[in-house]
């Protein structure tokens, strides 16, 4: 990487560092934060240590598909064998939701990645050059924020049969142009800066002011949309999961766990919240994780705030 | 001649996350009917807190801790605004006090016209007059011969509402009536009568149709222009006092004066009393009879314009007045920096910036004190009667 | 330029707007292999035997352009293919379900704008009080829970457990009424025709049932709109104007309703296309978890049987809804604030 080398790097990047300090001295003040900090470790190390917690069983092919205890249609209550008990079909609901921890965090980053990456790079064209490419490129998220969301992730589906990638391809699709338009405006604003032109004028090449002056600074409204982002994408593949129309049957997705549960909600005559463990415990798994992204999505937000303001 | 208004300790606080911002710390003002009281400092020195605190509208986290603030009302009767209840505040606000905000367009909501919230204004404070007026229109209408049956419904309906009105607006029976579709009609003609009443105060604006201009909207007007309805906006109800707070700040220096001239002459019609705040001594020069300098939330130095310029007193006018450009002189400025209100420099607030500063100014706090007539002066070098 | 000229430049704009939709739905179509594509014309399931004439009729072998002016043409007769989900062609389909979707929209969107807004403005006018924290809370739970999962959560506890809340549109006795002679459906909206029949037990019967997916469908989009409306409220309450407006001696209900409410909704109305996306996400979701027969609940079975007519059409269909309702929502906007009109 050709800017490695450049000593004065740390000298450049100084207010860079005093923004990100300050930025984390404002998330530490925040209880809220905190408490989103600390659920999302809590999910990172689960899926992180997922083999260890759960370990697939031997010779199993592929970790993200849940082990069957048998094949009976009765879920089977939590018990030291399976401690949040089984789902219909047997499949270990513990299991399941420790993988479907890697699962979550999988197709956040994937999805987030792809979104930010595609963002940025046709946001900083749109915005630095201008003119007819940023006429194309605005017209085709117009294009794509015509349709409802939801509309074009089920034809997208149906194209390409449904499954857990093609959701998250479908997601990637209509997901970047949030991102895009969100880092135009920003180059469009930091562009006019005397900084940039300073850059411009010592001969810096148009790729090195985007990367190492313009985009450096552009980043900061980008946190709070990905870490909210980050929730509402898994959010929307549980749900489709949940239809039928991402993971398949007996993977470890939360959303596609949720969905063995619909025969069992209204319990037995005698006890409603008989078979709860089908879909509680999933469920509290999905709403933490969420919950988690939200706050840390909403302090970046208001951090950014008094940020813009001091501007 | 008694004041119009006397302000006496005021002392107002910011509670913020970094600390209690000690905004005004012991303010001492008066107001003479009729003159022109100038309030000069930096950026930040307190006076725009000044200001708010005679109309109780300190924002939050800010409170006036201690201090009152004494008025004489137009019917005589003399109050202490600060520990008035909301609804005699609001009583006064817009109608006996009235305040013109810094910059120009920023008093103005940008969804509305010029007009109507000029209207608004009066509509709230000059019910009676339009009532009567109204009134009299809808008598006249009720005397034609060629009205309708219906319409004589309405007409009768209409001479209810607004004799209900003259007495009192919030009565429940006026309330509801409002609400309802087709009944609430009958506002129309109150509306069009203050609507009036907002053109022709644009006319004594000196503005130029002034009809088309209350129907624009604020974002279609030039500076000044808004600048212009702001003024007429404060001065519709004929106000007592108006607290004009930098009004020509933020404006072209020839549009600056028009506004100001503009201003001497609404003064020598309405007969209003006006405080003026500004930074600007010029402008003070121009259009105050007295003036006091604020530094840091504490009153330095009051006097008569001219003693003022003549002869300065408190080492920071001196320096202000120094500090104006001149041809042929070399730039000056006061050296230092306006100080941290949350940890103020103890004793007098300017002694760390001042030339002549002794070793009591850091430690006692100086008392404003009378050198020569109606020349007041709040610093140690001087002594003179209590205040 | 005053607000009709902006009304009619905007609804001159719709026609190739829509226009622009059908291209990208075909655009869309294109990605499938001839004989698939074959079923969107038909009306009929017998007429799938002969697919070469269809194929030949259709010209679905030629360029792209020819194709779109045939199957242009074929929209907008009507004929957007057979359904093989539920055996019906699709604008029949449409049809048919299409009721029971509007039934619900028809409750949740008051309900959703009248408590979200109210919700914003107290959570911003009390500031930090007790009142903003317990509604903030609320808005971070809204906003993280799952449709599904709230769903399946209502259910359980209101049908499965209390027993007050049933799914699906009507009871048994109910529909079996509705569906007899003596009772003449207008609508079919069950709530409108009850009372137009004047059969009121009817008419509290489908209202029981819509409680719980009303319910579901307004949480997640209240949380997500009072947030909004919050926020956008606290910087109208910041601005000068607001001070004057107390300056001039109004009342602060009355400065918080006619000065600070009005332009706190401008982002709020902005918010308002996203927000119809996201119910109608929710509509899905909450259709098929309370077994409601309605346009969400049918295209989710199109898609996993991939009843590709099916799943174009409702496509088509719901982007023409958004279209619009991006238009009023424009319209609104240029109502609030006098100056978008004059771009």
């Amino acid at each position: 990487m050709f800017w490695v080398r450049d000593k004065s790097l740390k000298r450049e990047l100084e207010p860079t560092i005093r923004e990100l300090k300050f930025v984390l001295k404002r998330i530490r003040s925040s209880p809220l934060s905190i408490v989103g900090i600390v659920l999302i470790s809590f999910f990172l190390v689960i899926a992180i240590l997922a083999p260890v917690l759960a370990p697939p069983p031997e010779g199993w092919r592929d970790p993200y598909m849940i082990p069957r205890d048998g094949f009976s249609v009765t879920p089977r209550p939590p018990s030291p064998k399976h401690p949040f008990g089984t789902a219909e079909g047997q499949y270990d609901i513990y299991y399941g939701c420790i993988w479907g921890t890697r699962t979550a965090f999988r197709v956040g980053v994937i999805v987030i990645g792809c979104t930010v990456l595609i963002g940025i790079f046709i946001g900083s064209i749109s915005g630095y050059y201008g003119g007819k490419i940023d006429e194309i490129f605005m017209r085709l998220t117009d294009v794509i924020y015509a349709f409802p969301g939801i509309v074009l992730v089920m034809v997208l589906v149906v194209i390409l049969g449904p499954s857990l990638e093609s959701v998250m391809i479908a997601l990637i699709l209509i997901g970047w142009p949030t991102y895009a338009r969100l880092i135009r405006g920003e180059v469009l604003r930091i562009k006019q800066e005397d900084f940039v032109e300073a850059a411009k004028a010592i001969g810096c090449t148009d790729f090195r002011v985007i990367v190492r002056h313009i985009l450096p600074n552009a980043i900061y409204p980008l946190l709070a949309v990905a870490s909210l982002d980050m929730g509402s994408i898994v959010l929307t593949v549980a749900a489709f999961s949940f239809l039928g129309l991402g993971a398949p049957i007996g993977y470890a997705d939360w959303g596609q766990m949720i969905a063995l549960s619909r025969n069992w909600i209204i319990g037995t005559p005698t006890n409603p919240y008989e078979y709860w463990y089908t879909f509680i415990i999933p469920g509290i798994f999905i709403f933490t994780f969420v919950l988690g992204w939200g706050l840390l999505g909403d302090a970046f937000r208001d951090i950014l705030d008094p940020m813009l303001r001091r501007r | 001649m008694e004041e119009l208004l006397n302000i006496k300790n005021l002392v107002v606080r910011f509670y913020t996350y970094e600390g209690v911002v000690k905004a005004i710390e012991g303010v001492n003002l008066f107001l003479r009917k009729g003159e022109t009281l100038g309030l000069v400092g930096e950026t930040g020195c307190g006076k725009s807190v000044t200001s708010l605190s005679i109309l109780a509208l300190v924002p939050p986290p800010g409170r006036i801790e201690d201090g009152e603030i004494f008025f004489k009302r137009k019917d005589g009767k003399r109050v202490n605004l600060l520990e008035l209840n909301e609804e005699d505040l609001m009583h006064i606000r817009g109608n006996e006090i009235s305040m013109v905000f810094q910059e120009p367009g920023a008093a103005l909501n940008p969804l509305y016209t010029v007009g109507e919230q000029i209207a608004e204004a009066i509509i709230l404070h000059r019910r009676e007059e339009l009532c009567r007026r109204i009134l009299e229109e809808i008598d006249e209408e009720m005397r034609k011969a060629d009205t309708s049956p219906i319409k004589m419904l309405f007409l009768r309906f209409e001479k209810w509402a607004y004799t209900k009105m003259l007495k009192n607006t919030r009565t429940l029976s006026l309330r509801i009536v409002s609400k309802i579709p087709l009944l609430n009609l009958y506002l129309r003609r109150l509306k069009k009568h203050a609507k009036n009443e907002a053109v022709k105060m644009l006319k004594d604006m000196r503005i130029a149709d002034p009809e088309r201009i209350a129907n624009m909207y604020p974002h279609e007007l030039s500076g000044g222009m808004k600048q212009r309805a702001v003024i007429a906006m404060a001065l519709a109800c004929n106000p007592v006092l108006l607290i004009a707070d930098e009004p020509t700040t933020n404006l072209d220096v020839t549009v600056q004066a028009q506004i100001l001239n503009l201003i001497r002459e609404l003064k020598e019609k309405f007969d209003t009393t006006i405080l003026y705040i500004t930074h600007d001594l010029g402008v003070i020069a121009e259009m105050c009879d007295r003036v006091a300098v604020m530094y840091a939330g504490v009153i330095c130095e009051i006097a008569d314009v001219n003693r003022i310029f003549e002869k300065p007193l408190h080492p920071y006018t001196k320096a202000l007045l120094e500090c104006i450009p001149r041809p042929g002189k070399k730039f000056k400025s006061i050296k230092g920096e306006v100080p941290n209100l949350i940890n103020p420099p103890p004793g007098c607030r300017f002694h760390p910036r001042c030339p002549r500063a002794m070793e009591i100014c850091s430690k006692v706090e100086p008392k404003m004190v009378e050198v020569e007539k109606n020349h007041f002066v709040a610093c140690h070098l001087y002594r003179g009667e209590p205040s | 330029m005053g607000l009709v000229t902006y009304v009619v430049r905007r609804l001159l704009l719709l026609v190739p707007t829509m226009f622009g939709v059908t291209l990208l739905i075909f655009g869309l179509i294109q990605f499938f292999s001839p004989v698939e594509r074959a079923s969107l014309y038909v009306k009929d399931p017998r007429q799938m035997s002969s697919i070469e004439s269809i194929i030949e009729k259709y010209h679905l072998n030629d360029p792209p352009y020819i194709q779109y002016i045939y199957w242009l043409n074929e929209v907008l007769h009507g004929n957007l293919g057979w359904s093989k989900s539920v055996n019906m062609p699709v604008a029949q389909a449409i049809c048919e379900f299409l009721p029971a979707t509007v039934e619900l929209v028809i409750y949740s969107v008051p309900i959703i704008f009248v408590v979200g807004i109210w919700l914003g403005k107290i959570s911003a006018v009390h500031k930090d009080t007790a009142i903003d924290h317990i509604v903030r809370a609320f808005a971070i739970i809204g906003w993280s829970l799952p449709t599904f999962w709230s769903a399946i959560i209502l259910l359980a506890v209101f049908y499965g457990h209390l027993k007050i809340f049933p799914p699906e549109r009507l009871s048994i006795e109910a529909s079996l009424y509705v569906n007899s002679p003596s009772f003449i459906r207008y609508t079919r909206i069950n709530t409108i025709d009850a009372l137009l029949n004047g059969e009121l037990w009817i008419f509290f019967d489908a209202l029981r049932h819509l409680v719980l997916p009303v319910l579901n469908l307004t949480i997640v989009i209240v949380a997500i709109l009072m947030r909004v409306v919050r926020s956008s409220m606290l910087e109208a309450l910041s601005k000068t104007y607001v001070i004057a407006a107390r300056a001039k001696g109004l009342s602060e209900k009355e400065v918080i309703n006619k000065h600070a409410m009005r332009n706190a909704m401008i982002p709020a109305v902005t918010l308002a296309g996203a927000l119809v996306a996201g119910m109608l996400t929710g509509l899905v979701i909450t259709e098929t978890v309370f077994n409601i027969p309605g346009i969400g609940r049918w295209a989710v079975n199109a898609a996993i049987q991939l009843d590709i007519p099916a799943v174009l059409g409702f496509a088509l269909f719901a982007s023409l809804v958004y279209v619009i309702t991006n238009l009023v929502v424009d319209i609104l906007y240029a109502y609030i604030d006098p100056r978008i009109r004059l771009r």
